[in-house]
């Protein structure tokens, strides 16, 4: 988010929201004119970062303060109201104490504050794997909505449920171990995956559905490498069931085969679909 | 372990805190091994001696002598004998004689001295009290004799005639060399009121008053720990028990309830032990309050019911899956208490109900000494000013300590 | 599996009226709602319910963690007694927990070993060989698909969270319990290891013939694992019997609704029902 605390820093690259370049930004410039209105982030324990002890509405009032000073404290309100009542969320909310509220509740509020200036993108890092299903629901309702609704240009939804992602995203990119391995379409990563890891990953899906309980899970051996000191080669030749001494001697690039999908393997799509057959 | 406590020392305030605080205890065990002087002899024959260089009289006259010409002998003397107060009379007299008050510079010893030497004349001083004129003459007569050049005749009682017999003489051009002397005593800060060397003193004192604040500061410690454990991690009766006691001992004042003790102990029987154990004693309180509610929050806690699972006795989970992660907990709770009991003794010793006088002392006996002898009255700043600093540098030290391990431990604030 | 095939097998663990209640007086609340089941030998049960409904409540009662304020437990149709200290030491011998999160379970201050030996010193090992000791705990690593050498001398910290939850598996395997209750042991830890966990308890299962309780919200675990799925709403059970019954026939509303809740692929997820 062109945003860096230690032990955090940035060494290459660039981060680039609507043509705007935000790497290498002042750190001032970044808090005051990207996050919030470019940029906006939800944290995996988003409902933690309510401090106990102020209502929901001074919250938004500290936001609108920081980057509109002009507006007064009824606008606020005002505007406060429209957003939660347009969100499903009942306005009453805003005069209540964080503890007041449940969990769902609290996670669906933070984002609802979070998305407040409508920031073209929103990065969601697993915001409901806290949650029970139900509460899960309503949090990826409200995602949907705010893309629906305007609020919010794109997303970035960060997790490793993979149904959950699938009934969300249009495109998915898989990330092992630093890199990613595999872009596509939503259903293209879900149901036709090339990487081995990808494979692994889908095939570690439980959803209460017919036929389930006669499936049987692919579990991946091994635990991902250290990063300290990456391998040379592949990143998960170690732990890939389709290795060869080829992986290991030199680092494999994304392979792009058609618009938006890519794979990062040796193997060709071909060799990939045969070895899901009998897999 | 390792780690945390690396992360402990780069904490720039623990590391103040500890670096002050080493150097006192330093100070306080190395001191007494050199310097092996009892605390509390006494040297002086009198009241509040200045610091300084005190060099037995008797020995200069037996010392070698040395020739030096020293060409500002005379105003240095002149200097040390007129003190602001005399420069002020001088121009005062000098303005009534008519001397232009602009021309008179107090200032400089030398012009002042010539302009005085030049214009007095006991006859000038019409008009003033005969005190003020005695006062004047008296003063021009030893700022005369301080210019003389005559030095001074040592004489001895001829034990057959029983006249005196001139024995020795000095001229003002006489000197002895200090390092040839071999009796002198340095008392850098002076004595106090019964005649002890103060540094001495100071030093022993600090030394009792850290016992005292670590014998107090590990009982209150303990009896707080084992309660709050007890309160928070057995819960139901025990803890409505202990909570019930806790919260009488926080409805007395603890400060009354000290006074109370120590006073019903006596003078005679009260040690530095014994008031070390009493100030402990009154100060568990809130240290129980603490841990309780901080074995409250882990007791609940999947690591515990692991332990439980396990089939470990209550003894050993408090022991070992609670008490570790209290730990850095009841070491920032220590070294409070620990500061909070040496300043405990200061207080109740200024009040007079300190350990007794005779044996060792304490910081807080040196206040109360200092205070009962007027020493802030009469300007003996060098009585109280080091005890003072030095109760500030303990504390302050450790609760600099303190602020740095909260710091470490305490992830909210971070920076 | 058919009726009659679970009256000839032993009941391992029984309630009734089971109910805990917190608070006194208007605040009270009632955690627990009288409830009542039986948990057979060797069967797979899975208590499902949103957060708050009690399911955790209900597991930490069963473990003995925490009293019941009415009913009572039979396990193995004893009345359970574990008033004393020996008496609970001796019921943890047949009923173990893993927990939900693996990076709160352990202490942070005690070695790897430590915690598997308290294992086999519980199973009564304790004045084993060394040598034999160490034979036992690579054993149970190695089920586990863990190194001892590797783990030996380390503290649990230093593992990845589906590492740290295989070694509570390992534990398992050293306990040998009649009853495992599996609290949620999968939420907390990414998808792929996810798999590996639950093989692993399935195996485990198979190799002792435990009952294994798994407490849990995801509807979608349950019917995969479970033989029995006891639904629960606000300390109550709903709906209970067998996997394919309770969630391909889901009968109450609350069921339907934790189905419909959980993101399917095959079929569409209809969000228009929150």
């Amino acid at each position: 988010m062109g945003y860096y605390f230690p032990p955090l820093h940035y060494t290459s690259g660039e981060i680039i929201i609507d043509g705007r370049n935000i790497s290498g930004m002042d750190p001032d410039d970044v808090r005051k004119s990207i996050l919030g209105r470019e940029i906006s982030y939800i944290p995996q324990a988003a409902m933690n970062a309510l401090n106990p002890t102020r209502r929901i509405i001074h919250f938004i009032e500290d936001v609108m303060h920081a980057h509109e000073p002009s507006m007064s404290k009824k606008d606020i309100l005002a505007m406060a109201t429209e957003r939660f009542q347009v969100l499903g969320l009942p306005p009453s909310v805003l005069q209540k104490y964080p503890v007041e509220l449940s969990g769902g509740m609290k996670q669906r509020t933070v984002i609802a504050i979070s998305v407040i200036l409508s920031p073209k993108v929103l990065v969601a890092d697993e915001p409901s794997s806290a949650l029970d299903v139900t509460s899960q629901k309503m949090v990826i309702k409200m995602l949907r909505d705010l893309m629906d609704k305007g609020f919010i240009k794109s997303m970035i939804f960060i997790t490793h449920e993979l149904p959950l992602l699938y009934n969300v995203t249009d495109d998915i990119a898989v990330m092992y171990a630093g890199q990613i391995v595999e872009q596509g379409s939503a259903k293209e990563a879900v149901f036709t995956p090339l990487h081995p890891y990808s494979k692994g990953l889908m095939g570690s899906i439980i959803v209460p559905e017919e036929g389930l309980r006669e499936a049987k899970l692919t579990a991946i051996p091994g635990v991902p490498p250290n990063l300290k000191k990456p391998p040379s080669g592949c990143r998960f030749a170690e732990r890939c069931q389709y290795v060869t001494p080829e992986c290991r001697a030199h680092s494999i690039d994304l392979r792009a085969i058609s618009e938006g999908r890519a794979y990062r393997c040796i193997l060709s799509e071909k060799q990939m679909q045969e070895a899901k057959s009998h897999g | 372990m390792n780690n945390t406590i690396k992360q402990v020392f780069r904490s720039p305030k623990f590391l103040v805190g500890f670096i002050i605080f080493s150097m006192i205890l330093l100070t306080a065990v190395i001191y007494p091994v050199i310097v092996r002087d009892p605390p509390l002899a006494i040297l002086g024959q009198g009241t509040f001696f200045e610091p300084g260089v005190y060099v037995s009289t008797f020995d200069t006259f037996q010392a070698k002598r040395y020739k030096l010409d020293l060409e500002d002998a005379a105003t240095k003397r002149i200097a040390a004998r007129l003190g602001p107060q005399e420069r002020q009379d001088l121009k005062a007299w000098l303005v009534t004689a008519g001397v232009p008050e602009a021309s008179i510079d107090t200032s400089d010893t030398t012009a002042l001295m010539d302009l005085w030497v030049n214009t007095y004349d006991p006859a000038k001083s019409e008009g003033m009290t005969s005190a003020k004129r005695n006062y004047y003459e008296r003063l021009d007569l030893s700022l005369k004799g301080i210019l003389g050049t005559e030095g001074v005749i040592i004489a001895t009682t001829n034990a057959e005639t029983g006249l005196l017999e001139e024995s020795d003489s000095f001229a003002r051009d006489d000197f002895v060399n200090l390092n040839q002397i071999p009796v002198v005593r340095v008392l850098p800060l002076g004595t106090d009121n019964f005649g002890r060397d103060m540094l001495t003193e100071l030093i022993a004192a600090t030394r009792t008053s850290l016992l005292i604040g670590f014998v107090a500061g590990i009982v209150a410690t303990s009896i707080g720990l084992i309660l709050g454990l007890m309160a928070g991690y057995i819960g139901g009766i025990v803890d409505d028990f202990i909570m019930f006691v806790t919260n009488l001992f926080t409805v007395i004042p603890s400060f009354v309830l000290l006074i109370l003790i120590s006073f019903s102990i006596g003078q005679e029987s009260r040690g530095a032990f014994t008031i070390a154990v009493v100030i402990g004693l009154t100060s568990w309180v809130w240290t129980t309050r603490a841990v309780r509610a901080q074995v409250f929050s882990l007791r609940n806690r999947d690591h515990v019911n692991l332990s439980k699972l396990s089939g470990h006795s209550i003894f050993r989970i408090m022991l070992k899956d609670i008490l570790p992660y209290i730990a850095s907990y009841v070491v920032m709770a220590l070294i409070l208490q620990i500061s909070s009991g040496i300043l405990a003794e200061a207080a109740l010793s200024i009040l007079g109900l300190g350990p007794k006088t005779t044996e060792v002392p304490t910081l807080g006996l040196m206040m109360n000494w200092a205070m009962i002898y007027s020493a802030h009255v009469t300007g003996k700043w060098w009585a109280y000013i080091p005890v003072l600093v030095d109760i500030a540098l303990v504390s302050f030290s450790m609760n600099l300590m303190n602020t740095g391990l909260d710091q470490v431990f305490n992830p909210a604030l971070r920076e | 599996m058919a009726e009659e095939s679970k009256q000839e097998r032993k009941v391992c663990l029984r309630g009734t009226n089971l109910t805990k209640r917190f608070g006194f007086g208007r605040s009270q609340m009632v955690a627990v709602d009288h409830v009542d089941f039986q948990f057979y030998e060797s069967e797979i049960i899975s208590i499902v319910g949103e957060s708050g409904s009690g399911k955790t409540t209900l597991a930490k009662m069963l473990l003995g963690l925490i009293s019941s304020s009415d009913g009572d437990i039979y396990f193995q149709e004893q009345k359970r007694d574990i008033r004393s200290q020996k008496k609970k030491k001796e019921y943890w011998k047949n009923i173990q927990a893993i927990f939900q999160d693996p990076f709160s379970s352990y202490n942070t201050f005690i070695k790897i070993d430590e915690v598997l030996l308290d294992c086999i010193n519980m199973r009564g090992g304790k004045k084993l060989p060394h040598a034999k000791k160490v034979e036992l705990m690579t054993e149970a690593c190695s089920f586990v698909n863990l190194k001892f050498a590797e783990l030996t001398n380390k503290y649990p910290f230093e593992l990845s969270g589906g590492q740290m939850q295989r070694l509570m598996i390992a534990r398992i395997f050293l306990l040998k319990p009649k009853i495992l209750i599996a609290d949620e042991p999968t939420s907390m830890i990414d998808a792929c290891s996810r798999a590996t966990i639950l093989d692993m308890l399935l195996a485990l299962r198979k190799e002792t013939g435990m009952t294994l309780i798994f407490i849990t919200h995801d509807i979608g675990l349950a019917y995969f694992v479970s033989d029995s799925v006891y639904i629960m709403e606000r300390g109550k059970f709903v709906e209970s019997g067998t996997a394919d019954s309770v969630i391909l026939h889901a009968k109450e509303a609350y069921t339907k609704r934790l189905i419909n809740d959980v993101p399917k692929i095959h079929e569409e997820w209809d969000l228009s029902t929150v």
